[in-house]
Formats: C-alpha cells, structure tokens, sequence
C-alpha cells in the first residue's frame, strides 16, 4: 500500500484498523510498521475520531426505548392480524382508486370549463367572469 | 414446541415466524432492536423527538412489511437499517421538530466547571459540524463509524455502490475536519 493510498483509506474509515476493509487491513498495517510519516498520518485521523466519539448521542435512550415499547406493541396489536399479499393488493387498489377518481374530476372539469365546441378558450370565459366580478366590486 | 425458542432464536428465525403473522416474534424483535433502531435515527436526525417518531414507524414497518423480507438476501439488521435510514430520509424533507440547542451535552460529572464548560463547547461544535453535514453523508458516517457497519452493508442500507459509500464517508469526514480545524479544535 502506498502512503497515498493509506492516506485516501485514513480518510475515509479513520484511524481505528478495526473499521478498515479487512481487503485493506493487513496491507495497511505493514505500512504502519515501516513508515513513520504514516504513523504521523494515523496520529492526525485519530483526533477527528477522538472527536466523534465524544459526542453523545442526542437522545436517552433507556428512557426513551422504555417509553416506546409499549406504544410500538399497542400499536402493532391493531394491526392485522396477518400482514400479507392482501394487504399490498388492497393498498394497490386504494391507490389505484384515488388516482382514477383524481383523473376523472380533472376530465370532468376540464369538460365543464372548455364547452366542447365553443371556439373560445376556457381561459377567455374565466377572465372575462373575473373581469365581471371585478367591475361590479368597485366603491 | 416454539414457546421455548424465542429468546434464542436468531432475527432471520424470528422473521421466518413473523412472516406467518406470529405476534410474540415481533415483540421479541422490538423488544431486541428498538434501541438500534433509536440510536440510529438520532444519530441522523440530531434531535430526541424526530428519533422516537421514526424507530417507532420502523418497528410497525417490520410488522406490516414482512412479506417484503427476503431470508437469506440480507441480515436482518441490515434490513432493519434500511427502513430506519429511509424513513430518516424521508423525515429530513420536512422541518425539525425540536430546536437542536435544546438537546443536553453529555459531560463527564467529575470534570471541573472549566474543564466542563470547554467540553460543552466543544461537543457543541462538533454537533453543529455534523449537523451541517448533508442528511446522507450523516447516515452513512452513522451507520459505518457508529454502527460499525461495513461498507457493503452500508451501502446495500443506502441503495448505493461500495464507491458511493466511500464518497459519502470520505466528504463527510473532510468537511467536520475542516470545520473543526477552522474553529481551534
């Protein structure tokens, strides 16, 4: 391994052989023991780590766990009894239900709007009510 | 007789039964992998509430997907993992729901009122840098620096290549470097 490589390796998984590749680990080991400068190298990894180990971890967790399993277990007895192929294909269906019906209102209403045969475009009625509306509001 | 089985049973056996909708199977799994499934998501996410809202729809998630479980394709903590970090994802679209300067630092009780006080400090900045991290640089230095994952696994969690995981790691850790050096640290 060169010292290039070892340093792309101490950047990516830091300073701890543990995390290394095992592809990588015995490679970069023997370059630990022959060259000081990677030494040096593993040195200046370990302080980032140093730091991201410090850091605590921004939950209780025991409290937190204890507090969440029963609600995961209530919540879980609701459910069916059996998760299976059913529940995806009624979930499917559903969806497929909302978007046919979603599609329908948008054809129905782009129906309503336009007028089927009317040369005018639908955006001229909607500005010319607008327009309407408009001039009747004034003081 | 599998009453006997339970506790020893592996996560991959436990799935095998859940799958036929065995309920005690799920609570054995919850009961084993809810405080993975917290750490995890408060890792990526930075703040308590946000954690407990999505470990709580990844253990649900276990029941009402286990038809999607594949044995054999993945570990089950691997799979585990997916789920939390996708939800995760998911929830990162929308705004936090708890400031992160509310959340306590952990300080050594021992330490003096200076000595604390400095690690307040510190811990704080290098809160802030991983904050600043995009959300998927942040998971997959979670789940390889804090969950020991290997970057197969990591990226199989992630939907990505091995390549992918090793980009995400590497800016991640030359960005909270650069952070953290920038500041004295």
């Amino acid at each position: 391994m060169t010292l290039s490589e070892f340093r792309r390796l101490l950047e990516i998984w830091g300073s701890d052989p543990q995390r290394w590749p095992a592809g990588d680990r015995e490679r970069a080991i023997a370059l630990l023991g022959d060259s000081p400068e990677a030494r040096r190298l593993k040195d200046e990894a370990r302080k980032l780590d140093r730091a991201l180990d410090a850091m605590p971890l921004p939950i209780d967790l025991q409290a937190s766990a204890r507090r969440l399993k029963g609600a995961v277990l209530a919540r879980a007895a609701r459910l069916p009894e059996k998760p299976g192929p059913r529940d995806w294909l009624r979930l499917y269906w559903a969806r497929a239900g909302a978007f046919v019906a979603v599609a329908a209102v948008a054809i129905l209403l782009g129906w309503v709007i336009s007028e089927p045969g009317d040369p005018h475009s639908s955006s001229d009625d909607v500005a010319s009510l607008l327009m309407r509306d408009t001039s009747g509001s004034g003081p | 007789m599998r009453t006997q089985d339970y506790a020893t049973a592996s996560d991959e056996e436990l799935m095998g039964w859940l799958v036929e909708g065995d309920r005690r199977s799920f609570e054995t799994l919850a009961n084993r992998h809810l405080d993975r499934a917290l750490r995890t998501a408060a890792r990526v996410l930075g703040n308590a509430a946000d954690a407990e809202e999505i470990a709580q729809e990844a253990m649900l998630k276990v029941w009402t997907r286990s038809q999607s479980w594949r044995p054999g394709r993945a570990k089950f903590t691997t799979w585990l993992y997916q789920i939390v970090v996708n939800l995760a994802l998911d929830l990162r679209r929308r705004p936090s729901t708890e400031p992160l300067d509310r959340i306590e630092e952990a300080v050594d009780p021992s330490a003096s009122a200076g000595a604390a006080l400095e690690e307040r400090q510190r811990q704080r900045a290098v809160r802030k840098a991983i904050e600043q991290l995009p959300v998927r640089q942040r998971a997959a230095l979670t789940l390889c620096y804090y969950e020991g994952l290997s970057g197969q696994e990591a990226a199989h969690v992630l939907s990505t290549s091995l390549k992918g995981v090793e980009g995400l790691l590497l800016r991640a850790r030359r960005m909270l470097k650069q952070r953290l050096w920038s500041q004295g640290l």
